[in-house]
């Protein structure tokens, strides 16, 4: 398990200032979030598309959202016409559920938003490497020990999902049982306590990993004050610098014209 | 552990959070429960509700909030994470808040609560993200997976708190050892080597600020 | 090189706060009094639990600072008062280096672990570029500047973990047992580098260590701890000069590290029905799905191991040792091929039931215990097989006293010291009474007291008839011990025979006769 989603590569999204892409990201989630108008959110995923593309993601990670996403996408296309029985052109009519044409509309809307909100966050996601998305933020406020604690965290995810299966597989090396098996052949049938049984069998795992991660964690936190880290009265430096480029300085221009001009029309219609 | 001086105190938390955090990712990413109803069942509300136990409100506040976060981040979700920081990290601290005695009652109550502002929490982020009608679908699951992660977050702590006590210090239900070690060690040890009072009483004003 | 000593201690005692919430302090250091020159190399030696990484932590100032306990008396390092300053501030005098490379490389990408130290004293950005280039090349590792930590081999961890530590130019670089998990190329590596460092930059250097050749190579002021006070210090003469007492507190004495023995090809026997072989592999293939490199991690492994055997299994590190062991009870099936494990194919059955054939003693104690007592611990393993349980009390019985561990019985095993841990963990695998053991490096980081007493009781099962595979870095106990030798190199199987024994070696291959004992 990888805790990175970030793509290596040399597109022009990644060569973009994160904070740009920050702000890119964050627009286009508000506007998608306030503006229920099925064209803005064709237009949105379109263009998202067009600029992942056009940076060179390869079409794998693409997909790799979109099925993540496939799911829900049909619960609500489903669910939405049950609850929403608004509209006036009738299309079909039993008394639990009513087609409009409006309610069809709106449900494929709100269906295709999920995906487009998505795609607004792997914009930056996809193209900002770990160190680059840190800094970012740190620079567009977020407090240094903050962004060193998401950093740490990300960077030991990959760890514990090794940890996590060197203990699994110790203690199953005693004999303990986590397939449930143990628990079907003692008759459980009742699902929710054989579901229980088989949660409670993972407490021997998450006790040990735990009891691991609390120790490890104390000698992390010494290695990191024995190399330097809350040093009284000095201004820390940073490896990776931040400067935005006139290329930078020309995306975030279009950035803020395409968002008011969303905004503008949003208001017209 | 809780027993810190302020000058370490932010140094040694910083690695606490992120392992933490990063542990809870893990379990809410990799312990998948197949359950009859819906799918697959993670582990993350008996990290929230342990982390809370185990840290206190604030300590487990964050990384009740983070750690299920990230894994929404990483596994093609993140239009949730934001919300999902707000209702898990507020859901932990309220634990941490009102939990403060290993008591079964005192623990329902504050899990009760914790259970409905959670599942309000991700009713209003539902209707918000994917409309009202389906968040109302997904009410049910949310509140089976919080009584299972209560009952295994109990559970857990219940064990960790035998198996291993300096874990536990920092929150509420370890306090009173916690507070109490530092005067014993203090004495322990003017025993073993009969030193002067001053240098023994050293020791407990420099772990001032126990309380987070 | 100054006279004046650049690290005095005078009278430091320690007691660290209890781990258990009624238990006593612990006392890790008792009234130490000593000097160390400046531009020195002193070896820190002694038994397991002796506080030899206690006494690391005091150099850098995790005590008294960060860590919970007492101190009595003091210690100035280059100038500081380790009581007055902080960890940080004392940071810039001293580079410690942690026994364990997981925890102490934090950082996503090496050049980040070594810009870190540098960055949080506020260096230039563009200094910091050129330093980790000329940090990287001091280690011997350049070239790996985008690698991220997690990838390396343990080896090279140990050396980025020295470059980080060497990042912010301390006068003193304090080394815990630096090379524990490594392979002896890993072990001349981190060396090599440290010799390195005192001839170019004049450091004073302080290491910890269980093995003491390199130590009696290298050092010219030796402290030997045992619990908690100096009981000699001198230099490396005082090897010679104090043997026996050494040999009776268990530090091991300075030798050449014996070379890999040789082996003679298996005597073939057809293998009919009652003795069928305790494992077979039959070309086994097995390649990590994620992670790892895409090398298989084994490739095309096929060997068979007799009943009664004593197998010692070695290869560098990451050669796949631990894959196989994981093999041997379906942890991982193989990508192709197929494993017989105690004449059961192991890919039909579930780990569970194959933990009745087979105990796995995994290397880190922390990834297996739990339970609030060890006596629980110990009887974890039998109750999950359903052994009866007065059976199991005795069994338990047994094991306590085998590693005298009856007075912690009822304590809870994970706030005991490592050499315990180790012991419990190694027990409650042993317990299960399994008709072939499988040991991931029983004897790493631990004192040959401890090791004999391990070494001893899986000596004794393997009398008795039970099958032993043993994987080691240490040759010099795969001599002593070993029937049979496996020997990996990067996934691959290069040498697979009956250990060559002197004639009159009491060692016969137990399996010819040994009558195999049941695991239910
Ligand atoms: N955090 C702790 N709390 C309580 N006791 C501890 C703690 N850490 C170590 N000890 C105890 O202090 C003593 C010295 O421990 P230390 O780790 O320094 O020994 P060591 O010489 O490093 O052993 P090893 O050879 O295994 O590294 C041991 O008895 C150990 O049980
Ligand atoms: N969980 C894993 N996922 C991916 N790759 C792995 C995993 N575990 C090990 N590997 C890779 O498989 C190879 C063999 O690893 P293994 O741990 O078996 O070596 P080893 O001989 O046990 O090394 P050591 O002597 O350090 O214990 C290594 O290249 C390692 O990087
Ligand atoms: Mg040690
Ligand atoms: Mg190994």
């Amino acid at each position: 398990m990888d805790a990175d989603l970030y793509v290596p590569g040399d597109g022009w999204l990644h060569r973009t200032d994160p904070r740009v892409k920050f702000l890119m990201s964050l627009a286009l989630l508000v506007l998608c979030l306030v503006w229920r108008s099925w064209p803005f959110i064709l237009g949105v995923l379109a263009l998202e598309h067009i600029m992942l593309l056009t940076d060179h993601i390869p079409w794998k990670n693409i997909v790799w959202v979109w099925r993540i996403l496939a799911v829900i996408i049909a619960l609500i296309v489903v669910l939405w016409p049950i609850f929403d029985r608004s509209g006036t052109h009738v299309i079909a009519d039993w008394d639990w559920l009513r087609l409009t044409r409006e309610n069809l509309v709106m449900a494929a809307v709100m269906g295709l938003r999920i995906p487009a909100l998505g795609f607004a966050c792997f914009l930056t996601l996809f193209t900002t490497s770990q160190a680059k998305l840190i800094r970012g933020a740190v620079a567009v406020g977020m407090p240094y020990s903050a962004g060193l604690t998401l950093a740490t965290a990300l960077r030991y995810i990959p760890v514990f999902a090794r940890i996590v299966t060197q203990v699994r597989d110790a203690q199953r090396a005693r004999g303990l049982d986590l397939s449930g098996e143990g628990a079907r052949m003692r008759g459980i049938r009742n699902p929710f306590t054989l579901m229980l049984a088989r949660a409670r069998a993972w407490v021997p795992v998450i006790v040990a990993v735990l009891i691991r991660a609390y120790r490890m964690s104390r000698s992390v936190g010494w290695a990191m004050e024995s190399r330097g880290l809350g040093l009284p009265g000095v201004k820390r430096s940073y490896r990776v610098r931040l400067a935005m480029r006139p290329a930078d300085w020309g995306i975030l221009a279009v950035t803020v014209a395409l968002t008011a001009l969303a905004v503008v029309i949003m208001m017209l219609s | 552990m809780a027993a810190q001086s302020k000058t370490t105190f932010k140094a040694s938390m910083i690695p606490l959070i992120a392992i933490m955090t990063a542990l809870t990712t893990v379990m809410t990413m990799l312990v998948k429960l197949p359950t009859p109803t819906r799918g697959y069942l993670n582990l993350s509300d008996a990290m929230i509700f342990f982390s809370a136990y185990a840290f206190g409100p604030w300590v487990g506040g964050v990384i009740g909030g983070l750690g299920p976060a990230l894994s929404d981040l990483l596994s093609g979700y993140p239009q949730w994470a934001v919300f999902t920081f707000i209702i898990d990290g507020l859901q932990a601290v309220f634990v941490g808040l009102i939990v403060r005695k290993f008591r079964p009652a005192n623990m329902i109550a504050g899990s009760v609560i914790a259970g409905v502002w959670k599942v309000f929490g991700y009713f209003i982020a539902g209707g918000i993200l994917s409309g009202w009608g389906p968040a109302l679908g997904e009410v049910a699951g949310n509140a089976g997976q919080m009584a299972v992660g209560l009952i295994i977050a109990y559970a857990l702590f219940a064990a960790v708190r035998k198996a291993y006590p300096p874990l536990v210090r920092m929150g509420n239900l370890g306090v009173q050892p916690t507070v109490t070690i530092p005067e014993d060690d203090a004495a322990a040890s003017n025993q073993q080597t009969g030193v002067s009072d001053e240098t023994a009483t050293a020791k407990p004003d420099t772990h001032a600020g126990a309380d987070h | 090189m100054s006279d004046a000593p650049i690290i005095t201690a005078h009278h430091l005692s320690w007691w660290y706060t209890p781990q258990t919430d009624t238990g006593e302090p612990v006392q890790a250091l008792d009234g130490l009094d000593f000097a160390i020159q400046s531009g020195s190399f002193t070896g820190i030696i002694g038994p397991t639990g002796a506080g030899k990484s206690t006494l690391c932590m005091a150099f850098a100032g995790i005590i008294p600072n960060p860590e919970d306990g007492v101190m009595r008396g003091g210690m100035t390092v280059a100038g500081y008062d380790t009581a007055e300053c902080t960890v940080a501030q004392l940071s810039s005098a001293v580079g410690y280096v942690q026994q364990d490379p997981e925890s102490q490389l934090f950082c996503a990408s090496v050049e980040d672990e070594l810009a870190f130290p540098m960055e949080s004293r506020g260096v230039n950005p563009d200094l910091i570029d050129q330093r980790i280039d000329a940090l990287l090349h001091l280690v011997g590792m350049d070239g790996y500047r985008h690698r991220v930590p997690t990838s390396l081999s343990g080896g090279q961890m140990q050396r980025v973990a020295i470059a980080a530590a060497l990042a912010a130019r301390p006068q003193v670089l304090v080394l815990d047992e630096p090379t524990a998990a490594l392979d002896p190329e890993g072990k001349r590596d981190v060396c090599a580098v440290v010799e390195k460092l005192r001839a170019q930059r004049k450091m004073t250097i302080i290491m910890a260590e269980q093995d003491t050749d390199d130590l009696a190579r290298y050092a010219d002021h030796i402290m030997v701890l045992d619990h908690g006070s100096i009981i000699m210090q001198g230099d490396a003469s005082l090897f010679t000069a104090h043997r026996d007492r050494l040999t009776e507190l268990g530090v091991a004495l300075p030798g050449a590290e014996p070379p890999t023995p040789g082996t003679s090809p298996m005597p073939v026997r057809q293998d009919d029905d009652e003795s069928a072989p305790a494992i077979r592999f039959q070309s086994v293939t097995y390649r990590y799905a994620q992670g790892g490199n895409d090398s298989a991690a084994l490739d095309d492994v096929s060997f068979t191991i007799p009943r009664g055997e004593f197998v010692g299994l070695i290869g560098r590190n990451g050669s796949g040792k631990t894959t196989l062991a994981r093999h041997l009870n379906g942890m991982l099936h193989p990508t192709s091929g197929t494993v017989t494990v105690d004449g059961l194919d192991v890919s039909r059955h579930r780990v569970g039931e194959m933990a009745a054939h087979v105990g796995v003693a995994f290397q880190n104690p922390d990834h297996q215990i739990f339970c609030s007592s060890t006596r629980d611990e110990i009887a974890f393993g039998p109750a999950c097989l359903g052994v009866p349980r007065d059976e199991i009390d005795r069994r338990v019985d047994r094991m306590l006293i085998r590693f005298g561990l009856e007075d912690v019985a009822d304590q809870s095993p994970a706030t005991l010291g490592y050499g315990q841990r180790r012991l419990v963990a190694f027990a409650s695998v042993l317990v299960m009474d399994t008709p072939i053991v499988v040991l991931d490096e029983p004897t790493a980081g631990l004192d040959r007291r401890l090791s004999g007493m391990m070494l001893d009781a899986v000596s004794e099962r393997n009398r008795q008839g039970a099958t032993m595979v043993m994987i080691s870095h240490d040759m010099r106990v795969v001599r002593e011990r070993c029937t049979m030798l496996i020997t990996l190199d990067d996934g691959r199987l290069c040498a697979c025979g009956r250990l060559a024994l002197a004639a009159d070696d009491p060692r016969r291959p137990a399996g010819l006769t040994g009558r195999r004992i049941d695991g239910r």
